[in-house]
């Protein structure tokens, strides 16, 4: 197996076991594959476009994901549903829960760190972009993934030195493979979710690293120190700091890391 | 059965068209009835539990009718000085309310504006999702129930618009 090969539409078609990505488009490029899902009128519930690279792709405060032709995978799915669905909310935390179930195939020490980054030996290996639109009652979740399968070098990203799937197991991994993978688990997760999102989140903080550390991050402007106690039910951080227990969500602070 | 099954329970009844369910097993016995006070079961025997679950519920359920009933009360007595019905926009998630999409970009929308289907509103995010509203009617918007930035609840009306026919 190589370490960079063109996708194989017809080798994912034949190892999908999911009704997600029956309806699957694979372009050579695209700006953002979640604006394109959005911006799709006949959009299906579970289809999903791939992108070989993405010139606009979106990540963490405007910083593009950074993705070597042909070695990674980025792709949206698009779940079509309704204001009434209880989990949404908690959609990018599923979606980890599920990613990190799907990609501990390949390496079984995969963590989660809150909200929805998945990290193998502590560093970055997939990030996710939850959107949505609303109209009346007609709600559409579009969840944007960006997986290091193959890519060895990531220049320019030092800092946050990510990881692949490739440089954790030592070989190339056949992306139509994790893909029909991670499918398959967002749609068991989402099935569960459906009826009640408990039981998958008692299993995200099961794998979740941050909790039940002493964490340092960015709120408001300033830095401030905790130990993260625990994940609330609607998904939010809870941590201990000297002003007592609080409560973050995903959005609210940024930047956390380990406290020596 | 714990207050998590209870709440389903609920939410079973309340999105089917039955009116009463009751449970009866050795140790417990359950009432949910739709439209009074939803739960009577007096001699329940989980001593120390309250029996009304917490109403900060993380989230929403889909109970058509209370959530959305509070907040209203100032432009409900203003529309009632008029005869015009207003159509509610509502936020579909318990979030934050944010009038643009970045904080130095122009709003997505202000009072007086006409706007359509398939419009942006606003967005709501909540754990780092973003949740782009749209109009679902034409018409004009007449007001913005909601500031820059504050949390909204499941089912909290956002926007006031006059329908156009």
């Amino acid at each position: 197996m190589r370490y960079s090969a063109a996708f194989n539409l017809e080798l994912f078609q034949q190892l999908n076991r999911s009704e997600y990505g029956r309806r699957l488009g694979v372009f050579d490029s695209l700006d953002s594959t979640n604006d394109f899902l959005k911006k799709k009128e006949d959009l299906t519930s579970g289809e999903v476009v791939l992108a070989e690279t993405q010139t606009a792709g979106k990540g963490r405060s405007g910083r593009a994901w950074s993705d070597e032709k042909g070695h990674n995978l980025l792709f949206s799915l698009g779940l079509v549903t309704d204001t009434a669905t209880r989990f949404v909310p908690l959609a990018p935390l599923l979606s980890a829960a599920a990613i990190r179930d799907a990609l501990s195939y390949y390496c079984p020490e995969i963590k989660i760190k809150w909200p929805n980054d998945l990290l193998i030996s502590g560093r970055k290996t997939a990030g996710i972009l939850t959107e949505a639109k609303t109209s009346g009652t007609h709600l559409t979740l579009i969840i944007g993934i960006g997986i290091n399968v193959n890519q060895t070098r990531f220049p320019g990203l030092e800092d946050i030195n990510p990881n692949s799937l490739a440089l954790a197991t030592g070989k190339p991994v056949q992306r139509e493979e994790v893909l029909a993978r991670v499918l398959g688990e967002l749609q068991a997760v989402f099935s569960k979710a459906r009826w009640n999102p408990d039981p998958v989140m008692a299993r995200y903080r099961q794998h979740c690293v941050t909790v039940a550390q002493r964490i340092r991050f960015e709120w408001n402007g300033e830095t401030h120190e905790g130990v993260a106690e625990d994940i609330a039910p609607d998904g939010r951080l809870r941590i201990r700091t000297e002003a007592g227990i609080l409560e973050f969500n995903g959005s609210e602070i940024n930047h956390i890391r380990t406290a020596e | 059965m714990d207050l998590k099954d209870i709440r389903l329970l609920i939410k079973m009844v309340d999105d089917s068209n039955v009116d009463e369910v009751r449970i009866e097993r050795e140790d417990f016995k359950i009432t949910v009835r739709k439209n009074r006070g939803a739960l009577v079961s007096p001699q329940q025997i989980f001593p120390g539990q309250a029996f009304i679950p917490p109403v900060a519920a993380p989230v929403p359920t889909p109970a058509p009718a209370p959530a959305a009933a509070a907040p209203v009360s100032a432009p409900a007595a203003e529309a009632a000085s008029k005869p015009t019905t207003y159509h509610e926009i509502k936020s579909p998630i318990v979030g934050t309310y944010y009038k643009s999409p970045a904080p130095d970009a122009e709003a997505y929308c202000k009072p007086g504006d006409m706007v359509k289907p398939g419009d942006v509103l606003c967005i709501i995010e909540a754990m780092k999702l973003m949740n782009e509203i749209e109009s679902d009617v034409s018409g004009k918007l007449v007001k913005i129930m909601v500031e820059n930035g504050q949390p909204v609840e499941y089912g909290q009306v956002l926007f006031l618009v006059e329908p156009v026919k």
